[in-house]
């Protein structure tokens, strides 16, 4: 029997706001242990959550963003559990009122698009750390990352593969990182990933018994461990038992899923609406405002790439990343053509970058810079081959390119009687190439030019030799 | 999906049962649990009938027709949007919060440690 | 003037404002009030090296530069922060909690010149309605030692019935400042919801609980609620509603009560009610007749319904809140434990008592999935209809509502305690204005024949604190409430 995949994800974002969801203190990532705390974070007695505005603003943000239906009376709902990260008892969340729903993300397959659908986006806060230590035969406890603000965006079960998951998990990602609500950094954490997962034979309409996947931790372990999953499954069917409703773990150093907890144990969350928190109400104004305010979405950004004449290809790459595309942007606006400054900074920078394995936001070489190299191309200033042996100076030293080409003589010789003089000088110490010239070799033109170049040290515009080397040689005829 | 509610429990077939029924199904020991309490084995008779005389008694709010009426989860309806703007407040420091700690590692909290189970 | 510990708070600040007593003398009278009360049990801390520290310090500050408390000291109910002064919420989970914030009403409190005596004793995390549920032991009621107080804020009535402080902080989830002021013959004001801020304050059920004051006078009350009323960024139910000064005078004049229309809620009045106590509340509505208010009857169909769905809503929440005493991060943790699990387990069955565990019992019970619907969201339900039988009646028929506080006057120790639904039918009266969190005021309505203070519930729309104490200083001189004495039974 051939069986179909079935795969839903559940994606924690964790939002770049300067405090937490309900208190006051930083929200901050890789602080100290224990410094971002105060009554609300420690679930002191007597301590009260106050909602943060642009934790709000930012959900309807991403609810603009993947075509949700915003929510407009809100409530937050208490979860119960007993954990030593969940300084409260219960975390605070949204239950059956989540802020958007009924949404869509548009993902590029292979050649095509497929349209994932989201169940719902909700605002809740995080938990603290647990950091375990059997050599003491303890657990310490940071509540440093208790209370930073979390959107849970759940996925519809629309993903038929393990790539699909990961370019779903990939485009979630650009989307957040270009609406400048997260970093989106799974290694950190501020992207978590949960993906549910089941079998069905081909045709059939309904699911098969799913399990749910937890700890996985890079875009890598996310194919990985749904391949593992997916073919630990197949195991299971094909030897004719079923799949076990369960939570399973991924290690990512075997690159297996294991048991965590089974179904039968599922918790009793004992929801309801917390009563320290009065409603939000989203109204249209609000919704309005917001959407003033937010940056273009990645698909918006690679049409107008494509408009301004760059390939497909080219725009996608400098959309991959909201500081490409700052980057190109800053490059186009110094040196005005789109096409040459896609060209340097998709080919030559990328190419440096990527050797000295750098960001973009650490880039040696400023986008100004860049800019201004490639408006001294345009200008003539400097001849296409010269400004590659620029740009390298520019890598290494970080000096403007005005200062390197001044410096190294790189200026080229535009003036047309200057190469004339220099084409005269040329052919007078060259009659006999000449005569040949005119007695019909024309290939002898070539060694001329070059001669032109050898004495202007190579700094004369190639053309404009060419163009004035003709007319002087015709003249002697 | 264990994190993404289904709708809230309305068993229709619940509630009917505990209104119709004279006696209300408890298991104290599994509410015991939940909530992280222990009954002595000798007060749990004692305990499930003071909790099963006080749930009969709450049970009479089901004789009031509530079709159509809006729970009161917050007093002041009109009062929305009571939100703070994203800021720092200087608070406590760390040794003032972790002062109160029964027990502590250095900066950190400290539990027995945690087993998965 | 020397200074007596009869006087009122507001005779206090005008003696201090004018310096006839320093804060010093004001502090050691009250301190020794207390020393000789202490059979009473009505603090569990008294603060008397700090307050004596801060009772010199502040007889150095020049009278114009103290605020309006000038110094005068009051009492706090301990399940309200005190910065560095002991805090139990009369529970061994927090025998030993020092806690390292002010309660918003503290921090209001000393910003306006006045202090803390001493942590008055309360029904463990104010649960309850007699203060017997104390860690600490009971509170005796100074009327009458081998009577309880009312609860929760028992300590704080009868301290300042017994004029160990001139006044005192309380908290009213379902009652517990009304019920204990009319115990102890006291003013107690519970304030609408959302007036006084809660940061800080022990959460017992966070959609009903309310910080009040507990005096004499309504001079006393009105200085009080005006110093910790009004919103606070750090409690997002608090109200943005503007409050009355310091400075506002309530006159009880005849044009604040003329024309007034005070409704009688037939469902108050049924058989079972105390004759006294019925009587009591004819009397005070009688003597509003005579200042030109008119009596109406009401009705508040849903009367009947209130004590179920207090009895599922405030446990429902106090099982959430208390969620966070797990023996970690403060407050007590069990000894000799090597598990997680056991470390939960222990600290909660050893640190909370009896009463508290049967409520966070019933309050998991209700929230639990297959029983949300037909208990909580079912009582949240007939919540909404508790509060609309308010709005209508003060829509259409009357100013205000007169009930009685409590079924009966204090009850003996130990009367109530084995019938734990019995104790929550004594809340009838006060449970129904909590659920639609109104403004509700206790005032002293005379004497029953054994000599036991008769307490009379003014109920009051949204946000008019100020209608009640008008009603309340018109009654003042009339009632002569504050010739009325608890014996000194209690003194050695």
């Amino acid at each position: 029997m051939e069986f179909e995949t079935v795969i839903g994800l559940e994606a924690h974002i964790q939002l770049a706001t300067t405090s937490k969801m309900f208190s006051s203190s930083s929200a901050a990532f890789g602080a100290e242990p224990n410094v971002s705390i105060d009554p609300v974070t420690a679930g002191l007695p007597g301590s009260l959550p106050v909602a943060n505005r642009k934790v709000v603003e930012f959900a309807i943000m991403l609810g603009l963003a993947t075509n949700c239906e915003i929510r407009r009376f809100n409530r937050f709902a208490r979860k119960h559990y007993f954990y030593p990260d969940l300084p409260k008892g219960y975390q605070i969340s949204q239950y059956d009122e989540p802020i958007c729903e009924r949404g869509s993300i548009t993902v590029e397959v292979g050649d095509g698009t497929r349209v994932i659908g989201l169940t719902r986006i909700h605002i809740e806060e995080d938990a603290g750390k647990n950091i375990h230590e059997a050599r003491l035969g303890a657990s310490l406890v940071d509540l440093n990352r208790a209370g930073v603000p979390l959107l849970e965006v759940v996925s519809e079960p629309d993903l038929r593969s393990p790539a699909e998951a990961a370019a779903y998990l990939r485009t979630l990602r650009t989307l957040v990182r270009f609406l400048g609500i997260s970093d989106g950094n799974l290694e950190e954490g501020s992207l978590r990933c949960d993906a549910n997962v089941s079998l069905r034979p081909v045709g059939s309409l309904q699911f098969g018994t799913r399990t749910e996947l937890k700890n996985i931790n890079s875009f890598r372990n996310v194919e990985k461990a749904l391949e593992y999953e997916i073919a630990r499954q197949h195991g299971v069917l094909r030897s004719g038992e079923k799949v076990v409703l369960e939570t399973r773990l991924f290690d990512p150093a075997s690159g297996t899923t294991r048991t965590m907890r089974s179904k039968e144990a599922a918790a009793d969350y004992r929801y309801f609406p917390d009563p320290d928190l009065p409603p939000v109400v989203v109204e249209t104004r609000w919704i309005e405002q917001v959407r003033g305010v937010m940056r273009k979405l990645p698909d918006e950004c690679r049409r107008e790439l494509e408009g301004l004449g760059l390939t497909p290809y080219d725009a996608a790459v400098l959309c991959a990343e909201p500081a490409n595309l700052e980057f190109f942007q800053a490059v186009f606006g110094a040196c005005g053509n789109a096409k040459l400054a896609s060209n340097w900074v998709t080919s030559e920078l990328f190419a440096i970058l990527n050797k000295a394995n750098l960001e973009i936001e650490k880039s040696p070489v400023t986008a100004g810079d860049l800019g201004e190299l490639l408006k001294l191309i345009q200008e003539e200033v400097v001849s296409g081959k010269m400004a590659k042996a620029v740009f390298e100076d520019m890598v290494t030293t970080g000096r403007s390119p005005r200062v390197i080409i001044e410096e190294k003589g790189l200026r080229q010789i535009v003036n047309e009687d200057e190469i004339a003089k220099m084409i005269d000088w040329v052919l007078d110490n060259n009659s006999v190439q000449v005569q040949e010239y005119l007695g019909g070799q024309e290939r002898v033109f070539g060694f001329l030019v070059g001669q032109v170049m050898k004495a202007t040290q190579g700094s004369a515009n190639p053309k404009k030799v060419n163009d004035i080397l003709k007319l002087a040689l015709e003249k002697r005829r | 999906m264990s994190d993404v509610p289904t709708k809230p429990p309305l068993d229709s077939s619940v509630v009917s049962q505990i209104e119709r029924s004279d006696d209300i199904p408890i298991d104290v020991n599994a509410i015991a649990n939940l909530c992280y309490l222990e009954v002595v084995p000798e007060r749990a008779h004692h305990l499930k009938q003071e909790l099963t005389d006080i749930l009969n008694y709450v049970k009479a709010l089901s004789a009031y027709d509530t079709h159509a009426v809006e729970p009161m989860s917050h007093v002041h309806v009109g009062d929305v949007n009571e939100l703070r703007e994203d800021e720092l407040i200087e608070s406590l420091s760390r040794e003032e919060v972790l002062s109160c700690a029964p027990d502590r590692k250095g900066a950190f909290y400290k539990v027995p440690l945690i087993i998965e189970s | 003037m020397s200074f007596s510990t009869e006087f009122s708070l507001g005779e206090v600040v005008r003696g201090l404002a004018s310096n006839k007593f320093s804060v010093q003398e004001v502090v050691t009278e009250y301190l020794s009030a207390v020393k000789g009360a202490a059979y009473l049990n009505a603090f569990i801390t008294v603060a008397e090296t700090p307050a004596l520290q801060e009772a010199k310090r502040i007889d150095a500050v020049p009278v114009a530069e103290r605020g309006v408390l000038k110094g005068a000291p009051i009492g706090v109910k301990d399940n309200i922060l005190t910065r560095g002064l002991t805090t139990t919420a009369a529970s061994k989970m927090l025998e030993h909690f020092v806690p390292p914030y002010d309660a918003t009403v503290i921090e209001r409190l000393k910003g306006a010149g006045g202090m803390v005596l001493g942590k008055t004793n309360l029904d463990e995390f104010a649960m309850g309605s007699s203060n017997e549920n104390s860690a600490f032991g009971a509170v005796r009621n100074p009327w009458d030692v081998e009577r309880v107080p009312g609860g929760t804020s028992g300590g704080s009535a009868a301290a300042v019935a017994a004029r160990l402080v001139p006044a005192a902080l309380g908290t009213d989830t379902g009652g517990s400042v009304r019920q204990p002021a009319s115990f102890c013959g006291v003013l107690g004001l519970k304030p609408t919801y959302g007036r006084v801020s809660r940061y800080g304050v022990i959460a017992y059920a966070s959609s009903l609980d309310q910080v009040g004051v507990l005096a004499h006078t309504t001079e006393d009350l009105a200085l009080l609620l005006s110093i910790i009323g009004g919103h606070c960024r750090f409690d997002a139910t608090s109200s943005r509603r503007p409050l009355f000064s310091a400075e506002t005078k309530f006159k009880g004049d005849r044009e604040s009560v003329a024309g007034l229309k005070v409704g009688l809620p037939k469902e108050y009045f049924l058989q079972g009610l105390d004759n006294e106590v019925s009587a009591a509340v004819t009397n005070t509505v009688a003597e509003l007749e005579k200042l030109g208010a008119k009596v109406v009857d009401i009705s508040l169909p849903h009367t009947e319904a209130a004590v179920a769905a207090y009895y599922i809503i405030a446990p429902a929440e106090a099982s959430s809140n208390l969620s966070r005493y797990d023996g970690i991060r403060y407050g007590y943790r069990a000894a000799g434990v090597s598990s997680l699990k056991d470390v939960y387990r222990r600290t909660r069955t050893e640190g909370f008592g009896e009463e508290v565990k049967r409520r966070i019992m019933i309050g998991t019970y209700v929230l639990s999935s297959g029983y949300y619907e037909a208990f909580y969201r079912k009582a949240q339900q007939v919540r909404t209809l508790i509060a609309r039988d308010f709005t209508q009646v003060f829509a259409a028929d009357c100013d205000v509502i007169a009930t009685p506080v409590a079924p009966t006057t204090a009850y003996k120790l130990g009367e109530k305690l084995t019938d734990p639904l019995q104790m929550y039918l004594g809340d009838i009266f006060t449970i129904p204005v909590s659920l639609a969190g109104l403004p509700a005021l206790s005032i002293p309505g005379g004497l029953s024949s054994v000599g036991l203070p008769i307490g009379v519930q003014l109920i009051a729309p949204h946000f008019q604190e100020d209608r009640l104490l008008q009603i309340s200083a018109a009654l003042e001189p009339v009632l002569q409430w504050r010739a009325q004495g608890p014996q000194t039974s209690w003194r050695v």
